[in-house]
């Protein structure tokens, strides 16, 4: 577009570009002033006023987390969890929504069927507690594992994304004699990296962020907590601990953990993802327009 | 007339053997699915059958099966407790809250977006919005805790500094805000998110349109009014309708970290008060009767909202 501007339509863009920086500002701002709480030192951070720099940098709290034992066992659960699930969910919801984008599929408007359902119709909170529970998966780090391995919403996406391939590269396959299981590994899932790599973030990130299956399901054995759990006991004991100074009623025997701890824990449980999304922008946005104009 | 018949039905076998070939013929794209399938149904569809306690005189360790029907009856108990009412209140609130600011936020946002010229700029500002959406609702509670601390938290030093107050403020306390908070903390970390969407929608319109309107001495304010905002309605629209199935029952992570004894008063919602005496106090019946209900209504109201919505297809889509 190639316009004269006036003026006073050039300062409306200036003061936009202005409310932008400043929402920008506002998201990132909270995660600096945390980094900086971190990279402060415990006792002098409880004085406040912290904002850009720290006044008494350390180490120390970093080292802290990384030390604590059950911290690191933590961040070795949530590691495993986010790996394992992400690797089966995306291979095993791409397989179905690969069988599910042929079109000579015998049961392919059935089963379309059953997971549009099991997107909306779900037992709810406890007789799904009462079958995990029966199934044996409660106490058990499989529990993090086997109940969320497929999502529908993925699979749907990575079906419409199939399904705009070019029907030749199949047919051609099939006539040169591979079998469908190795159509979809070896041909269908190397050529879709866009799709892929969208629902390999989401599940991933899902997976890391996940505390309340912990809580549900595993809190009866602290080897099996995953970090963002053990964040959650620190953030809430504080809060149930301010409200009992108010309240006597409540019980107040959590501990409360240092501000600067909890800041650092919150710093390290971000910067995986900080790592991840940024570089995966153009696919995650376009795998997301496409799912929704598509369904 | 006889072999006309035994002609039909060969035909008919024909057919069906014709069915059995082609399943025999796909077996190893049925391997690829029906485990997987099957998975779904055990975890989506067996809970189901959990449903019946809801209408049984369930204990733990007896078997669902044998025990006694007692109809509606727990189903009363929940609709008089005044604690349902509340948290179905407290939900609904909460939940319409969400949509309608964050719609506003993520549509503006997008129409600014749309607006700068320096692409570079734009992605920047994506980025950085996308960043509260990825993180976990943990960590945006603890930054929520931290920045509205009544012990020098930024909100407070910051207010006090302004001359606004004259002294901290517990947020986190006063039940009777924790809507305007929660919604204010909920739209942060998804209106950068949500924008993407109407981005797209935008991007969308036939730039010979602009080109139209500049022509005709629209300005900026003119475009928005008469281009942008046309053309993306219909998104606006479908991802409201879409929404109101989670409207009144859906949500609970936000309000379980951020809430407290304090402000339960306002911040309890439906899910959380089956978590409350289903599994803290081990009343499944009632707590089941939570789950219905929530899954009746949503279903109910997604499905009236379909029905309007093909009825005004031609309008809408």
């Amino acid at each position: 577009m190639n316009y004269k501007q006036s003026l006073g339509e050039r300062t409306v863009d200036w003061l936009l570009y202005l409310l932008l920086a400043a929402v920008a500002f506002t998201t990132l701002y909270p995660f600096i002033n945390l980094l900086v709480v971190s990279l402060n030192e415990t006792t002098d951070a409880l004085k406040g006023k912290l904002y850009f720099i720290p006044r008494k940098f350390t180490w120390e709290n970093y080292t802290y987390v990384f030390e604590n034992p059950v911290l690191f066992r933590a961040t070795v659960n949530s590691v495993l969890r986010t790996v394992i699930s992400t690797i089966l969910s995306v291979f095993l919801s791409g397989m179905l929504a690969y069988v599910l984008s042929r079109r000579d599929f015998v049961f392919r408007k059935l089963f379309g069927l059953v997971l549009v359902i099991s997107m909306y119709v779900s037992g709810g909170l406890i007789p799904t507690y009462l079958l995990i529970k029966n199934l044996g998966l409660m106490n058990s780090f499989w529990v993090y594992i086997i109940p969320g391995l497929v999502g529908a919403f993925n699979v749907f996406v990575m079906r419409t994304f199939f399904s705009q391939l070019p029907d030749g590269l199949v047919e051609s396959a099939h006539i040169d004699g591979a079998n469908d299981f190795r159509i979809y590994t070896s041909i269908i899932l190397p050529i879709s990296l866009p799709v892929i790599a969208t629902i390999a973030l989401f599940v991933s990130v899902s997976e890391w962020n996940a505390w309340f299956d912990n809580y549900l399901y595993n809190s009866r054995n602290n080897k099996l907590n995953v970090l963002q759990f053990e964040l959650q006991k620190m953030v809430q004991a504080v809060t149930n601990n301010a409200a009992s100074a108010e309240d006597m009623s409540i019980d107040a025997h959590r501990v409360i953990t240092p501000q600067t701890i909890k800041a650092t824990l919150t710093i390290v449980v971000t910067v995986p993802i900080l790592l991840v999304y940024p570089f995966l922008q153009k696919y995650f946005v376009k795998g997301l327009t496409l799912g929704a104009m598509k369904d | 007339m006889a072999q006309e018949h035994a002609l039909a039905s060969a035909h008919r076998n024909k057919g069906r053997s014709i069915t059995w070939n082609k399943i025999r013929k796909q077996h190893i794209m049925l391997w690829m699915s029906v485990p997987i399938m099957l998975h779904l149904a055990l975890f989506q569809f067996v809970p189901l059958w959990g449903w019946l306690m809801a209408f049984k005189d369930y204990r733990v360790g007896q078997s669902l099966w044998g025990t006694e029907w007692v109809g509606f009856h727990h189903f009363r108990i929940l609709f008089e407790n005044p604690e349902f009412l509340r948290d179905l209140r407290n939900n609904f609130m909460m939940n319409s809250m969400g949509i309608v600011f964050g719609t506003v936020c993520s549509v503006a946002l997008a129409i600014v977006l749309s607006d700068m010229k320096s692409r570079g700029f734009v992605r920047t500002i994506q980025t950085l919005t996308y960043l509260p959406h990825f993180v976990s609702m943990v960590v945006v509670a603890n930054i929520a805790f931290t920045l509205l601390s009544p012990d020098s938290g930024l909100i407070n030093e910051l207010l006090i500094r302004l001359s606004i107050i004259d002294e901290s403020i517990f947020f986190m306390a006063k039940g009777e805000w924790f809507w305007v908070i929660h919604t204010l903390i909920i739209t942060w970390k998804g209106f950068g998110w949500g924008a993407i969407i109407y981005l797209a929608a935008i991007s969308g319109i036939d730039p010979g349109l602009y080109d139209a309107a500049t022509v005709d001495g629209a300005g900026r304010w003119k475009r928005i009014q008469y281009i942008i905002i046309p053309s993306i309605m219909p998104t606006i629209i479908l991802l409201s309708i879409l929404a109101i199935g989670n409207l009144v029952t859906s949500g609970f992570e936000s309000q379980f970290l951020l809430g407290n004894p304090l402000t339960q008063e306002y911040s309890e919602v439906l899910t959380i008060l089956a978590l409350r005496y289903g599994i803290n106090e081990g009343n499944f019946a009632f707590g089941t009767a939570v789950g219905i209900f929530n899954s009746v209504v949503s279903v109910t109201l997604l499905l009236i909202v379909n029905a309007i919505a093909k009825r005004y297809e031609s309008n809408l889509f």
